[in-house]
């Protein structure tokens, strides 16, 4: 893939940083999509190198039309989720995010990682932004934890078979450090497909 | 004689205008008529208010507004200034002299404490149930003055630090801003904005405690990335960056903190204003939900408070945000909003009782003679 402009497909959940995850995908070389969380079909898949589920308020279960759509989804083409996009990845595979005892929104918190994919070439604890009520430390089947806060709590998931990643931080805010490496991370780990 | 327009211009100096001519909007897509004056009147300045709710119709709110108004029918009105003058802070004090005014009764809330608490606690299931993580809660008071609109600026401009401090008068009464917050600036394509959280009054605490404080600093961020996404919706020559972010803003008697967004862009103002109102630090975040359970939640139109004002000409504009503002009716009658955001270690009798604190800041107004006239 590489030369070649990635063209992603954003699911806007109607968060209010939509347009900053925009510029962090446009920023690191993708074009970018947006598409409104209520017009998502079966065919959302089929245009765009790879999709990337935003954030957005509420619980998992309210976005009935992504859940649906990603359990339609090629194996092989790519999805990102972010915050609530992580979390309808992981409700679709039956882990239920509950309230958090301690609230994280606008605040930063040490990241704890594997060091690859995503995380590449980032050092361990870096601060990320946060905009979470809910949350969980448990793994669905299928994916592996790639990161978790000070707390224990599932701060990403990979799930390679299927080619989904999601993290629970917001890789867009100017609370997260190493913003860019993140983002060229994404494309790369898309790019292998 | 009728009151002057009056608005902040830049570096302490004002836009004075006795001449005139005021034109009104209720069309919720309001960029063709903004565009049509731009288009008739190229080379005069426009002093412009867009009340609150103008911002619904870009954001895509869904539902009816149930709300019952106050003032401010008109969420769009634009004053073309045939002639003004560029005047300093003594040729105001010159120029107002004569006005006075005074406030007959005091101001008092038309949200009562238990309504208030019933919305506050409503705000705070919704945080932990993830709804949103922030919602500025706001309600009006009410009170009656006798005099002049101008002496009433002119008390209040000594009362409050600001740096956009402006009358202007409208089809159903005469705005006074004394706004210390920067909307938007535009200098041709670049744009700046100065979003303002964290607040703690000198006689309570004190600079040290605001920037100590995690939950003001949490506020502040959210609001800075909420506006992020909201420059870089329009940002199509050069994506938002924060100049700075978290710097203490001396008020006089209180202390603010502050940060200062910058982007580029090639729309117009109409555009601009369309896609980014209303403002990220007067709604809540997610901005479109808080602002649907703000619809829910306050019984009272906002109208020009916490919309925007300020002056456009060409591809330059500067617009504060419309808080700390009066409306002043021909009836007499005077009405202030005041306001907090919500968030998830808010507590309901701090929240309150600041609320009251500000009303009565204001409503510490005794008909003295003119402090210009001395």
């Amino acid at each position: 893939m590489q030369g070649m402009m990635l063209c992603c497909t954003l699911i806007d959940h109607f968060d209010s940083f939509t347009y900053s995850i925009v510029a962090w995908l446009e920023e690191a070389g993708a074009a970018v999509r947006l598409v409104n969380y209520r017009q998502v079909g079966a065919d959302i898949w089929a245009q765009g190198d790879f999709t990337v589920l935003s954030p957005g308020p509420g619980h998992p279960a309210e976005y009935e039309k992504t859940l649906a759509a990603l359990g339609g989804k090629p194996v092989s083409h790519p999805v990102f989720g972010i915050c609530l996009g992580m979390q309808i990845m992981l409700y679709q595979a039956s882990i239920n995010c509950t309230p958090i005892p301690c609230i994280m929104h606008g605040k930063a918190a040490g990241i704890a990682h594997n060091g690859q994919d995503l995380f590449q070439g980032l050092p361990p604890g870096f601060r990320a932004g946060q905009y979470n009520s809910l949350g969980t430390a448990e793994c669905p089947p299928g994916f592996t934890v790639i990161a978790r806060d000070g707390e224990g709590m599932v701060q990403g998931v990979v799930d390679k078979s299927r080619c989904l990643m999601g993290v629970q931080f917001h890789p867009e805010s100017f609370l997260t450090e190493h913003r860019s490496v993140l983002a060229a991370n994404l494309l790369r780990w898309v790019g292998r497909g | 004689m009728a009151d002057p327009v009056l608005v902040f211009y830049h570096s302490g100096k004002y836009l004075y205008s006795e001449s005139s001519e005021l034109y009104s909007c209720c069309a919720p897509d309001w960029r063709p008529f903004l565009r049509d004056l731009a288009h008739r009147f190229p080379d005069e300045f426009k002093v412009i208010k867009l009340n609150f709710e103008a911002g619904f119709n870009g954001l895509g709110v869904d539902g009816e507004i149930r709300q019952t108004p106050l003032h401010s029918r008109y969420p769009v009105e634009v004053r073309i200034l045939h002639g003004f003058d560029v005047i300093d802070e003594k040729e105001l004090r010159f120029r107002l002299r004569n006005s006075s005014c005074s406030l007959k009764e005091g101001f008092r809330p038309l949200v009562s404490r238990e309504d208030y608490h019933s919305s506050f606690n409503k705000v705070l299931q919704a945080i932990v149930q993830g709804g949103f993580y922030q919602l500025n809660l706001t309600m009006p008071f009410s009170g009656r003055y006798e005099g002049g609109t101008a002496g009433a600026f002119v008390r209040y401009h000594r009362v409050f630090r600001g740096d956009f401090h402006g009358m202007m008068p409208l089809e159903d009464g005469t705005l006074i801003s004394m706004s210390p917050e920067l909307f938007l600036e535009k200098r041709g394509e670049k744009l700046l904005s100065r979003p303002i959280k964290g607040t703690v009054e000198k006689a309570f605490g004190s600079d040290v405690q605001l920037m100590e404080s995690e939950k003001e600093a949490a506020e502040l961020a959210m609001i800075v990335d909420l506006l992020r996404s909201d420059l870089n919706s329009v940002a199509d020559v050069r994506h938002s960056r924060v100049n700075f972010h978290r710097e203490l803003l001396d008020l006089g008697d209180i202390w603010h903190s502050w940060s200062e967004l910058e982007a580029e862009s090639r729309m117009d103002l109409p555009e601009i204003l369309y896609r980014m109102l209303p403002g990220a630090s007067v709604s809540g975040c997610p901005k479109r939900r808080a602002v649907e359970h703000i619809l829910a939640l306050e019984p009272w139109c906002r109208g020009f408070y916490t919309g925007v004002f300020g002056w456009w000409r060409g591809d330059d504009a500067r617009l504060c945000v419309l808080i700390r503002s009066f409306m002043l009716l021909s009836g007499g009658e005077i009405y202030y909003h005041s306001g907090g955001g919500i968030v998830h270690n808010s507590q309901l009798d701090r929240e309150y009782r600041e609320l009251l604190l500000k009303a009565r800041k204001i409503s510490l107004w005794a008909p003295l003679k003119n402090p210009f006239s001395s």
